[in-house]
Order: C-alpha cells, then sequence, then structure tokens
C-alpha cells in the first residue's frame, strides 16, 4: 500500500497541553489521507520537523481574537519557510467579527505575501466541518511559490 | 476624463488627518488609487483645518454629474459643513465608523455584486480573467454541499494559475450563480482581472493551466488528492 498522502493542521496554542490529532480518510481505490494535527509549543518542534516536510499540504490555525496573533503568525511562517514547506500554506483565522472580514484578514494578507503571494487567507471555524474541508482543499489546490 | 470608482484625491495629502486617512483606506481589500487630478477620483478627501468648503462644494456638485462623488470632511467639529453633500469625519478617525461608511457606500454603489447571485455575468462571458489572490471562500460554501466547494475551490484554482476564459472557470465551478457572486465580490475587492475582448494570455504562474497536474511533480500529487476527494464527496 502506498503512503499516505498527509495534511497537516498546525494550530498556535502555546500554553494548553495537548497531545496531537490524527485521522484517516480511506478511499475505494485503498489509497489514505492522513489529517495530523500538531501543536503549536516549542517543546514539540522535533514534531514539526518530522511531519511538516512530509505533508501534501499545511493549514496554519490563528485565533484571530488574541492580540498577539501577528507575532504567532509571523513566527510560524518563519519555521514553515526554514523547512521549505511554505508553499503548501493555507491560513485560517478563527473568531474573526462578524462583518470585519476583510479588514480582519488584511494584516494576515499582507504579511504572508512576504513568503507566498498566493497562500490562501481565510475565515474558519475549525468546530465546521465543511470550513475545515475548504481549508484543506485550498491549501491543496493553491499554485505553488517558491519562497 | 473618466472617474474611478476607487480613486482618490486630496490636496492635503501631507495632513496628518488626510494620512491617517490613507494609512486606514490601504489596511482594506479594494485597489484604492490616489490621483493628483480630481476629475479622476470619485473619492475626495479634504482637512477641514486647511481650506474652506465653498468651492470645492460647487466642484463636487460639477463632478457628480459624471458619476458618484463622495466627499469627506476630517476635522475636528462639523461646525464648516454648509452643504450636505459632505461626509464628516471627526479626528482622530475611528476607523470602524470610518469602515462601515465606506462599506454601505460600495454595496451602494455596485449593485453587480448584489445582482450577481441572480443574474449571468454577462460582461465576463467570453473574457479572460485572472485571480490576483483567493477569494475568502468559506462564507460562499459554507452551506452548500461538499462537491460545490471542491468545484469552487478548483475554478478559482483555475483563475490563479493564469489567464482563464470565464466560460472555462464557469464549467469547473458548475454552480455558475455562486461561481459569479464569487467574482462579482471579486471584482468589487479588486482582486478580479478581467482582459480586454481579445487578449494576450500571459503564460501561467506555475504551470501550464491546460495541464496542470503533469507539469509539476509535486502538484501531481495535490491534484489527485483533490479529485480523489471530489469523488468521496459526490
Amino acid at each position: 500500500m502506498n503512503p499516505p498522502l498527509k495534511v497537516v493542521l498546525g494550530h498556535t496554542t502555546s500554553h494548553t497541553t495537548i497531545g496531537f490529532d490524527y485521522g484517516e480518510w480511506h478511499f475505494s481505490d485503498g489509497s489514505r489521507v492522513s489529517l495530523v494535527g500538531i501543536p503549536g509549543q516549542e517543546r514539540f518542534k522535533v514534531m514539526w520537523d518530522v511531519m511538516l516536510p512530509r505533508s501534501s499540504a499545511i493549514v496554519l490555525w490563528l485565533h484571530g481574537d488574541r492580540d498577539d496573533q501577528m507575532a504567532e503568525c509571523a513566527k510560524w511562517l518563519a519555521a514553515l519557510a526554514e523547512r521549505k514547506v511554505i508553499s503548501r500554506l493555507a491560513v485560517a483565522v478563527t473568531r474573526v467579527p462578524d462583518g470585519q472580514t476583510e479588514q480582519a484578514l488584511a494584516p494576515y494578507r499582507e504579511l504572508i505575501s512576504r513568503y507566498h503571494p498566493l497562500a490562501p487567507v481565510i475565515t474558519a471555524d475549525p468546530r465546521n466541518k465543511s470550513d475545515v474541508l475548504q481549508a484543506i482543499l485550498m491549501a491543496l489546490s493553491s499554485p505553488r511559490h517558491d519562497a | 476624463m473618466a472617474m474611478d470608482r476607487l480613486g482618490v484625491w486630496s490636496p492635503h495629502r501631507d495632513s496628518n488627518s488626510v494620512r491617517s486617512f490613507k494609512a486606514a483606506l490601504s489596511l482594506r481589500p479594494e485597489a484604492w488609487r490616489w490621483y493628483d487630478n480630481k476629475e479622476q477620483a470619485s473619492w475626495w478627501i479634504i482637512d477641514g483645518t486647511l481650506t474652506t468648503l465653498g468651492s470645492l462644494t460647487d466642484a463636487i456638485l460639477q463632478q457628480k454629474k459624471h458619476g458618484p462623488v463622495e466627499a469627506v470632511l476630517l476635522a475636528s467639529t462639523w461646525n464648516l459643513i454648509e452643504d450636505p453633500i459632505w461626509t464628516y469625519f471627526k479626528t482622530p478617525l475611528n476607523v470602524k465608523l470610518l469602515y462601515g461608511w465606506i462599506d454601505r457606500c460600495l454595496q451602494r454603489d455596485f449593485p453587480a455584486a448584489a445582482k450577481a447571485s441572480t443574474a449571468p455575468a454577462a460582461s465576463l462571458q467570453g473574457r479572460q480573467l485572472r485571480l490576483k489572490r483567493w477569494p475568502n471562500l468559506p462564507p460562499y460554501t459554507a452551506h452548500g454541499d461538499p462537491a460545490a466547494a471542491v468545484s469552487m475551490t478548483l475554478a478559482c484554482a483555475k483563475l490563479l494559475e493564469g489567464w482563464a476564459c470565464y466560460e472555462e472557470a464557469a464549467a469547473i465551478a458548475e454552480n455558475t450563480v455562486l461561481f459569479n457572486t464569487i467574482l462579482a465580490d471579486a471584482q468589487l475587492h479588486g482582486i478580479l482581472e478581467i482582459s480586454a475582448p481579445e487578449p494576450k494570455p500571459e503564460p501561467a504562474r506555475t504551470s501550464a493551466p491546460g495541464n496542470p497536474i503533469t507539469a509539476n511533480p509535486e502538484k501531481t500529487d495535490a491534484w489527485s488528492l483533490v479529485k480523489r476527494l471530489l469523488k468521496k464527496f459526490t
């Protein structure tokens, strides 16, 4: 059986102690898609090194209501660029106030465009299945950009 | 002289209040353009501490004959206003109020975005299109079936890869009503490029648009995965 394609879902949790999430989609032809949720804590960096280079796509989840999110976003972009995987990135921002979507996304787009001008930057709720699917689809189908 | 609906003019570009206004505009998604010639601009931004409004009010009334004009007065007090043609913003600027007002103006002046869901995008038919960046797709696809989300994503990806004709992208999208809405909003936000009727397509940014699967080995995996997802959800 072929090794599964991997989609890494990174989230910027920095305080809560968590493990990591793993799931698989199985297809009738025997192929699999793995969904891996990797933790944001620095002490799990070894997992980033293992999982990120093997991924087919990466979705970075950010909390739009936190003051330090731009710094968090910048930290993750640097980490992804260092591992040469930023071309597979989509950024999903959650907890964005209604009616202020475009304004809320603008600073993220500006920051991310320095690394990957065509990276999707979207609003999404990780509790909503369709939003998660949409974020993954965009990460997978976005034109690649060599940072 | 043609007016640019996202064109901005100010005789006081160096004033603090106008610079604040310019900074706030630059954070919005639309592609605002600043002009030296006020006849080209639909948004006139005036620092009320640096001028009187009389002659400008006359000029705005004249300009309005050629299209919509938003006249903005930035000042610490509204006492200067002699004509309701002006929209007053107290300085220092409240960006939330400003954005809310701009949103309402744009919604009023770009009815195409609202109508697109029920009318075909006639102006786009036969034209080559290209997206400058991804639209924020989840609000459009959240309540539809997953297959629609896949199709819409692939159609937008096509327009991000390089120039593609509207019909080709719409065929990928399948749901043309939803696709037209996305394109109309993209146009409103200044991220949709539309070629002249007989364009010269530029080379694709990455792989060839017509054959993205074989052009890039890394891409092959992603596209085949998207195709399998499409099959899984349909």
